[in-house]
């Protein structure tokens, strides 16, 4: 027996929902889906529609989770949502947007191990990852009880995951970063501008750990690519510089806004010109309990600057003041 | 249907009377089913319920034939309920024309039936609606449970001396709703009353069954606590994923306060967010063992005209599950340390699937 009134009531809210994750089929491919036989380790437990909140917080972006269990740790599980864009500008400030804003616990830039993951990553301590690499998206997640080898076990998934994102990325987006390409920052300018930072004694511990191409959204539909690369010393302190070049200096700060609103939900605005403004920077972070890691980001001429720390001991302003100091100084150069 | 063992002895006994009235012994006569909600709406019946978003609850509710007894709904204080039950002799067609029966009842039941025809219509089989009466659903919220003793008191009209005992039906376990579930949950999950009517039992006000539902949230649902995901967006709540998941953030509480409790016929509950960023103090996030300091981008509660937060425990000196707080009171004074506090206007989860 049914209460027929009633059913129909019920079910609406449903078509509703379904009428909004319908376009997961065609958008969110499963050609970037991790299987069974490339987790070995994993069983996937379940795969079904989610849903990340983007834009300005005002839209529901459809993605695929899986849930994978641990073998032989049935009650270690962990989430990988994938969600696919149309655009490279739109999945970042999208994935922005999901990561700093739209849930309770902020993730923070980068990956803090060395490895850059994608083309930009976010990372919940230690359990916790959102990256991006062309216009997909990719948050992992591991619930419970967290510990430091988790944090690798997270950064083994994702490469996995870039791989299959490698292989399979649409024939537009790979022409769109072709194109991106042609105009970005040379390695060999690169290195002029980054060159006066290994006069400071301080980084002959560090050592080159990985080098990326970054992306810097400027508007709505146009991104700069430049050159990220990381440092990491024994200590497990990362130094990264991000240098990206634009075609005018309003276009370069423009960027500097943008990434400012990818980064988190802080201030990271530096005037390059007038170093002691970052001190403000450091102190609000330190506020909010972030005195393990810092941004900055800040632009000259035509060129813009993303330096990030991560130290487990505490940043060291002296430090921070002279990486920026000296890299400004690269910039000079040109 | 379970037998009572003397009933062979009684039959044998019975016999006797049987013959005399042009029955073939043995006589027998069993309740197939029985429906508690068997019609549209709750005037006269159980409210509709389902186990979940994709699964119905069997009807009849309860049919041994299938293994069948699933639990059924009522609202505090009513009376009246109405019951449909099938029937069936042993004694060929036409052989019964009409019976007269009645129950006691053991257990928490909500009225008995009193003495009641029932008419053999349809060959062996014969259906009737029955009232139950001298008694009411309790005033509070339960789940509780009660057993009938069927006797068969006529037979065609002639008294039986002694009266006929068909045998015993239950248990018939039941939920007691404060009143009319609410929307997004106007047709109640079993899946939820199983908490929500044991977690709020012997309540019989909404400010109290809201206080219980949140504090046992925090303490008995299983949770720990996660930030890094949701499963309640608002207005969108996946509770089918949330209750087979064992990690939750404060939409997913907030969610369950507000969805829990419009289950049982709470009008009002909604849930309010507060915009940050702000660094926290010491709290015990649900789940935790160890209290944590942090920041968050926001947090979200419980509303019912005041905070209910089923996410954590405040004041490490002396823990509560806040319940019934000004939200700028001393709910945010154990709990916001630095940064942005701005309460937003109260919102509700319109989804639940």
């Amino acid at each position: 027996m049914f209460n027929k009134s009633s059913n129909i009531k019920r079910i609406i809210p449903l078509f509703v929902l379904w009428g909004f994750l319908y376009p997961l089929r065609s958008i969110c491919q499963e050609k970037f889906l991790l299987q069974e036989n490339e987790m070995p380790g994993f069983r996937l437990e379940d795969q079904y529609p989610w849903m990340w909140v983007v834009g300005e917080g005002n839209i529901f972006h459809p993605t695929i989770n899986q849930k994978w269990s641990v073998i032989g740790k049935e009650n270690e599980e962990i989430y990988i949502s994938y969600g696919e864009f149309k655009t490279i500008s739109e999945c970042i400030q999208s994935i922005a947007y999901a990561a700093t804003k739209s849930y309770s616990v902020p993730y923070i830039w980068g990956s803090l191990t060395g490895f850059i993951v994608g083309d930009g990553s976010w990372v919940g301590m230690p359990d916790a990852l959102f990256f991006i690499r062309g216009n997909v998206g990719i948050q992992i997640f591991k619930p419970g009880t967290s510990h430091e080898t988790e944090k690798q076990m997270l950064i083994s998934i994702s490469e996995k995951i870039l791989n299959k994102i490698e292989a399979n990325l649409s024939s537009e987006i790979s022409a769109y970063e072709e194109a991106l390409k042609q105009k970005q920052i040379s390695s060999n300018d690169y290195h002029i501008i980054v060159e006066p930072v290994f006069g400071l004694d301080i980084m002959k511990a560090y050592s080159l750990h990985s080098t990326w191409d970054s992306k810097w959204v400027i508007d709505s539909n146009r991104v700069a690519m430049g050159i990220r690369s990381e440092w990491k010393n024994e200590q497990g302190s990362i130094i990264g510089i991000d240098i990206c070049k634009f075609d005018s200096i309003v276009e370069a700060q423009k960027a500097c806004e943008q990434m400012n609103k990818i980064l988190s939900f802080l201030n990271h605005i530096v005037d390059l010109d007038n170093l002691s403004s970052f001190k403000t920077i450091i102190a609000e972070s330190r506020q909010y309990g972030l005195e393990r890691s810092i941004s900055l980001v800040g632009s000259k001429d035509n060129f813009s600057l993303h330096l990030y720390l991560f130290d487990s001991t505490g940043i060291d302003t002296n430090l921070v003041f002279s990486l920026v100091e000296k890299i400004t100084e690269g910039i000079g150069n040109f | 249907m379970r037998r009572i063992g003397y009933m062979v002895a009684t039959l044998m006994i019975f016999a006797f009377s049987e013959r005399a009235q042009g029955f073939l012994p043995p006589l027998d006569i069993d309740v197939v089913w029985i429906y508690f909600d068997y019609e549209d709406g709750y005037a006269n019946d159980a409210l509709r319920i389902v186990k979940n978003a994709s699964t119905e609850i069997a009807k009849p509710e309860w049919y041994p034939a299938y293994s069948r007894n699933n639990r059924f709904a009522y609202i505090k204080g009513q009376t009246n309920r109405k019951i449909k039950v099938r029937f069936w002799h042993n004694q060929g067609e036409g052989a019964i024309n009409n019976m007269h029966v009645r129950t006691t009842g053991s257990g928490y039941y909500p009225g008995t039936i009193a003495e009641s025809i029932v008419y053999f219509t349809s060959g062996s089989f014969g259906e009737a609606i029955l009232t139950m009466t001298n008694g009411q659903v309790s005033n509070y919220v339960q789940l509780w449970g009660f057993y009938y003793y069927w006797y068969v008191t006529k037979l065609n009209g002639q008294p039986l001396d002694p009266q006929y005992y068909i045998g015993m039906t239950g248990g018939h376990d039941y939920y007691i709703l404060l009143a009319a579930p609410q929307a997004p949950m106007s047709v109640p999950w079993t899946d939820v009353l199983d908490y929500a009517c044991v977690w709020a039992r012997n309540q019989s006000t909404e400010s109290s069954a809201v206080t219980k539902i949140t504090q046992n949230a925090y303490t008995s649902l299983g949770k720990t606590y996660n930030g890094y995901d949701t499963h309640a967006p608002v207005p969108y709540f996946n509770l089918t994923k949330f209750l087979a998941e064992s990690w939750a953030d404060c939409r997913d509480m907030s969610a369950v306060v507000q969805v829990f409790t419009r289950a049982i016929g709470v009008g009002t509950t909604q849930v309010r967010r507060i915009n940050g960023q702000f660094v926290f103090k010491p709290i015990l996030p649900i789940g935790y063992t160890q209290w944590i300091t942090g920041t968050w981008n926001f947090h979200q509660v419980g509303w019912y005209s005041n905070v209910y937060d089923a996410c954590v425990k405040l004041n490490q000196s002396n823990p509560r599950i806040p319940v019934n707080e000004n939200i700028n009171g001393e709910y945010k004074n154990d709990l916001y340390n630095y940064g942005y506090w701005t309460p937003q206007t109260p919102t509700t989860y319109t989804t639940v699937y």
